[in-house]
C-alpha cells in the first residue's frame, strides 16, 4: 500500500477503485516446488492483472517455455487464454464444461489455483512488510524493498524449505533439504 | 588658467562619483534591511498561518514528542535483544525474528560477510564504496556486526513495526539503523540475484519442468503438462 501524494495524476495512477484505496501491483507466477519463477514488481494499482502480465512481458516468457519445454500454466479468470495455448484459466462455474472430460479439467484447475492463494498468504503472512504502508518515491526504495522479500522468499522455500506449496505438491524435496544442510554443515 | 580649470573639473568629477558610490551603498544597505524585514514578518505569519500541531509548541514540548530514543536510553548492540536471539542457537525463535533458521541463516551469512568486510555505506555521497585498503589498522572498530545487519534486513522484512521498535531491538539510533538496513538490503538483493536458492528461476532446465509436470499430474491427473 502507499501513501497518498500530492500531485492528482500520480494519485490516480495507483489508486484502486476496487478496494479504494492506493497500491503497487504485483504479479507473481509460483511453481510447484512454491518458488517464484516470475514476477513484474512495483506496478502502478490501477493495472489491471491481464494488462500487467502483457506488458511486464509474462505472457511473452510463459510462451518461450511453453514453446521450448511444453509446460502450461493455470491463471484465474481475469487472464486472456485467447490465442495463448500455455494458459489454463480456473473457472467459477466449472458446470460450464462441455463434456466429462472438461468439466474434470475445469474442476481441477480451480482447485490447483487455490495454490496460489497459498503462494500469496505465504508472501504476506511471512513479510508484513509488504503490507505496511509504502511512501511514493520516484526513485526510491519501494522497488528494492519489494525484490528484497521476493528473494528471500525464494531463499526460504528453495534452502529453509518452509512453503506450504512445496510441502503439498513436492514432499520429497524437504528430504533433500535437510541432506542438502547436512551436506553443507559437513563441508 | 586653462589647467586650473581642468583641475577643478576632475576634482568635481571626482566628488560626483564618490557621492553616487556612497548612495548606492546606502541604497543597497537599505533594500537589504526591507528584504530581511519583510522574510522576517513573512515567517512570522507562516507560523501563525501553520495549522500544524507542532507550531503551537515550544521546543520541550517538541523534544518531548520527538519518537526516538537517544543513545543512552539503549542497550549496546552485543547487548540488544537480537544478540540473545541469536546467540541462542533455538530454530523457532530464529524463524520467528528472522524467517530463516539457523542453518540458513548462517550459509546466506556466509554470501553476505563479503561485502560487509570490503564495503561501507559512509561516503560522501550516500552510496555503497568500497574500503579503503590501508596498512594498519585505523579507525572506529564498527559495533554493529555483519550477522545484526543481516538480521535487521531479515526482521524489517518480517515485521510492519515503526522505527523506533527496531532500535530498542538492535540496540541502535535511528541514524545508523537506516543506513545499515539500507545497505543490508542492497547487498542482499545483489547476493541473492546471483545465487542459485535465491534467484528468480525464468528459464528452468527441462528437468526441472518435467519434475513439476510428474508432482502436479500425481495429484490432478486431468491436467497434463502444467
Amino acid at each position: 500500500m502507499l501513501e497518498s501524494t500530492d500531485n492528482d495524476l500520480v494519485q490516480s495512477m495507483f489508486y484502486n477503485g476496487w478496494t479504494h484505496d492506493h497500491y503497487v501491483t504485483n504479479l507473481l507466477v509460483f511453481a510447484p516446488d512454491g518458488t517464484i519463477i516470475d514476477c513484474v514488481l512495483n506496478c502502478p494499482g490501477s493495472m489491471h492483472d491481464s494488462e500487467l502480465a502483457y506488458f511486464g512481458g509474462v505472457y511473452q516468457r510463459l510462451r518461450e517455455q511453453y514453446e521450448k519445454h511444453g509446460g502450461k500454466c493455470v491463471m484465474d479468470s481475469a487472464f486472456c487464454s485467447r490465442g495463448n495455448a500455455f494458459v489454463i484459466k480456473s473457472a467459477q462455474d466449472v458446470t460450464l464444461g462441455e463434456d466429462a472430460q472438461e468439466y474434470t479439467m475445469l474442476r481441477d484447475a480451480t482447485s490447483m489455483r487455490q495454490a496460489a492463494e497459498w503462494g500469496m498468504r505465504a508472501l504476506q503472512g511471512s513479510f508484513p512488510r509488504l503490507k505496511a504502508r509504502l511512501k511514493y518515491e520516484e526513485h526510491g526504495e519501494c522497488k528494492c524493498i519489494i525484490q528484497c522479500i521476493m528473494l528471500v522468499y525464494n531463499f526460504r522455500a528453495r534452502y529453509c524449505g518452509i512453503n506450504q506449496i512445496r510441502t503439498t505438491f513436492m514432499p520429497h524435496l524437504d528430504r533433500d533439504c535437510e541432506a542438502l544442510i547436512a551436506r553443507d554443515l559437513s563441508s | 588658467m586653462i589647467t586650473l580649470c581642468q583641475k577643478r573639473r576632475t576634482y568635481s568629477s571626482n566628488i560626483n562619483i564618490t557621492t553616487m558610490r556612497g548612495a548606492l551603498l546606502l541604497m543597497w544597505a537599505w533594500k537589504l534591511m526591507e528584504d530581511e524585514a519583510k522574510r522576517k514578518q513573512q515567517e512570522e505569519e507562516e507560523e501563525n498561518d501553520d495549522p500544524r500541531f507542532i507550531s503551537l509548541l515550544d521546543s520541550t514540548g517538541r523534544r518531548r514528542r520527538d519518537r526516538r530514543i537517544a543513545r543512552p536510553s539503549l542497550l549496546l548492540p552485543e547487548e540488544s535483544p537480537w544478540s540473545m536471539i541469536l546467540n541462542r542457537g533455538n530454530d523457532a525463535c530464529m524463524i520467528t525474528a528472522t524467517g530463516l533458521d539457523n542453518q540458513s541463516f548462517f550459509a546466506l551469512h556466509r554470501l553476505f560477510y563479503p561485502y560487509y568486510k570490503n564495503f561501507t555505506p559512509y561516503s560522501n555521497n550516500g552510496k555503497i564504496v568500497p574500503l579503503k585498503k590501508r596498512k594498519t589498522r585505523s579507525g572506529r572498530p564498527r559495533m554493529l556486526s555483519s550477522e545484526a545487519v543481516l538480521g535487521l534486513v531479515l526482521t524489517y522484512n518480517r515485521t510492519s513495526c515503526q522505527e523506533y521498535v527496531l532500535c530498542q531491538l538492535f540496540g541502535l539510533t535511528a541514524t545508523p539503523l537506516n543506513l545499515w538496513l539500507k545497505f543490508g538490503r542492497m547487498v542482499l538483493v545483489k547476493v541473492l540475484r546471483s545465487n542459485v536458492y535465491g534467484r528468480v528461476e525464468r528459464d528452468p532446465s527441462q528437468e526441472t519442468v518435467d519434475s513439476w509436470k510428474d508432482a502436479i499430474t500425481s495429484m490432478y491427473p486431468s491436467l497434463k503438462d502444467v
